[in-house]
């Protein structure tokens, strides 16, 4: 117990003497490239709380949700099929391989000369980016499912789809979740990179465009901004998933003790 | 015990990571530098106009002046600017709008010398589209007539608050339209060419080759809002930050003298300076004759710094005019 809560001054009081030393180590600064974190504060307060929340935070917000969820149904769905089906998995696995080792960021040069550069484009940029680590955590998650577990579920003649509700995907649930939590970091940053073409509207263009014109207190804003989504954004995965994977966190901390 | 020491530890990690950042000093190999002689690191943007700094290295220019110019080139202006300041560069190539736009946020610059721009006005041809290497173009078979027709229409810049959307929007004014009605865009030249001809874009801001490539598509040239903007004399300028003015005078001196001299030959021996560029940029010599002749001014004058500032401010681009004295052009002293 005191162990726990020693962890969680660590947790809590790290960030916040950090921010302590900046603020102090800041206050007097006259760099230009790093002002005061007081002017920076208040620079981030003028921008995002509340004038530019509706159009620049929550376009950025629902791009990241809408291509993070796409990018996860997919990604499942297309691990399912590829790692059930052998002749699936022999077609697409050499394409897999090759599509994920490209970084996605390049793509979007791409993907502005298929489809334009509206919304759309990055959907389709932070889904296809997002995807990858989903998909082959799901592959990997299936594969690995005990054979004990498919023996059992033939024995008691499961039809297909319960099979595959039932036992694969809760079996391969861990799994997917660490994927999809590293897909949730790549769709962060495919947010941001793909917002630096087309038009100049969400978090990521505000925080490139005050870069390119010397707002350099606009940039620390939109930095931080980023970092606190960045942040909140995996609390709440990491919640979700301590609920969805309950059975599972129990059962391990039944083994370790 | 063992927890204590650590929390103690990070504590002083990150004040120490904090305080590196705060005041950033220059480095100390400025202070070696104090004759005449040394290495002085430039940052080029990868234009054909450096073409003039290339033949000032291979002819020996800087070298008469004992001094050896190392080149990088940097992603983009800004990018130059942040690294001059901060001693990293001892001096970028930076157009007078982004430098200008520095200036307005306290970053304090110093002139050294042009690095390119516009022929005086009496030697400027009739056609403005061969002395502009930009150029504001409409899909080929486009109604727009005006750049005043571009109103609640998507332009593409390659980027934002830069100096194509301000020569731009200068343009767009002048023919008297609202320039904050247009919906501006950010694409790279390529992306911006292939929008023009599937027509996703009503007009793109191109530069040089892009503009040649422009042309020989059937796009049409509404404007050529870089020569209407500055009208004549500098506009790229090879910028350096004040504290490394002040340290390193002589050498920027000869810089300055250099440069001129390579410049004065370029403008004398276009053949060979578009041969130069071209090898540089990767771009076919050919193309780049096609489009607009560069000029490379041998000196930089105040008042076409101060025009630059007052259509900024009149445009909205700038709060304010940023205050400039002729101290601004590094004169040798």
């Amino acid at each position: 117990m005191n162990r726990k809560l020693t962890n969680w001054a660590l947790g809590v009081g790290t960030p916040f003497l950090l921010v302590a030393a900046w603020w102090m180590f800041s206050e007097n600064s006259t760099n230009t490239f790093f002002p005061p974190l007081g002017m920076i504060l208040e620079r981030f307060q003028a921008l995002w709380l509340f004038e530019h929340f509706e159009s620049d935070v929550m376009l950025s917000l629902r791009n990241l949700v809408v291509g993070y969820a796409l990018a996860t149904v997919i990604g499942v769905g297309l691990g399912f099929v590829t790692a059930l089906m052998p002749v699936a998995r022999w077609a697409l696995d050499p394409l897999i391989h090759f599509l994920r080792g490209i970084p996605p960021v390049a793509l979007v040069p791409i993907f502005i000369s298929l489809i334009g550069f509206g919304i759309e484009m990055r959907l389709v940029s932070i889904t296809l980016a997002a995807m990858f680590p989903t998909l082959i955590a799901t592959v990997d998650g299936i594969r690995s499912v005990d054979s004990t577990l498919k023996d059992v579920s033939s024995v008691y003649r499961l039809t297909r789809a319960e099979k595959l509700a039932q036992v694969y995907l809760p079996a391969a649930g861990p799994q997917i979740a660490s994927g999809m939590q590293v897909s949730l970091q790549v769709a962060f940053v495919v947010m941001i990179a793909s917002e630096m073409l087309g038009s100049s509207q969400g978090i990521g263009a505000m925080t490139l465009l005050a870069q390119q014109s010397f707002m350099t207190s606009d940039m620390w804003a939109g930095i931080l901004l980023l970092g606190v989504i960045g942040f909140g954004a995996n609390l709440v995965f990491e919640v979700i998933k301590n609920k969805v994977l309950a059975w599972y966190v129990g059962s391990k901390r039944l083994a370790r003790s | 015990m063992g927890k204590k020491n650590l929390t103690v530890a990070l504590a002083t990690v990150a004040v120490l990571a904090l305080s590196a950042c705060g005041g950033s000093d220059a480095g100390s190999s400025e202070a070696e530098a104090a004759g005449g002689t040394g290495t002085l690191k430039v940052g080029t943007i990868g234009i054909g106009s450096d073409a003039a700094i290339k033949m000032a290295i291979d002819k020996g220019y800087f070298k008469d002046e004992g001094l050896n110019v190392e080149t990088s080139v940097v992603a983009n202006p800004p990018a130059g600017v942040a690294a001059a300041q901060s001693g990293q560069l001892d001096l970028t190539y930076s157009p007078s709008i982004p430098m200008l736009n520095a200036m307005s946020q306290n970053v304090p610059l110093k002139i050294v010398a042009a690095a390119d721009g516009y022929a005086p006005k009496d030697q400027q041809p009739e056609d403005l589209a061969q002395v502009d290497d930009t150029g504001l173009f409409v899909p080929k078979g486009s109604s727009i007539t005006s750049p005043k027709d571009l109103e609640g229409k998507s332009v593409s810049v390659p980027a934002r608050k830069a100096q194509m959307e301000v020569t731009v929007a200068k343009a767009v004014k002048d023919a008297g339209g609202d320039p904050a009605k247009i919906n501006w865009m950010v694409l790279d030249p390529a992306s911006a060419l292939q929008s023009l001809d599937s027509k996703r874009v009503d007009a793109a801001a191109l530069v040089a080759p892009f503009t040649s490539q422009a042309e020989s598509k059937g796009h049409g040239r509404l404007a050529s809002p870089g020569v209407e903007f500055f009208q004549e004399g500098a506009v790229g300028l090879w910028v350096a930050g004040a504290k490394t003015v002040e340290e390193k005078k002589d050498q920027m001196a000869g810089f300055a003298r250099a440069i001129n001299k390579a410049n004065d030959y370029a403008n004398k021996n276009l053949e060979e300076a578009q041969k130069a560029g071209a090898q540089l940029t990767g771009v076919p010599l050919e193309t780049l004759q096609k489009g607009a002749e560069t000029y490379w001014p041998t000196e930089v004058k105040l008042e076409e710094i101060h025009r630059v500032n007052k259509q900024l401010a009149e445009l909205g681009f700038l709060a304010k005019e940023v205050p400039l004295d002729q101290d601004l052009i590094f004169n040798g002293q």
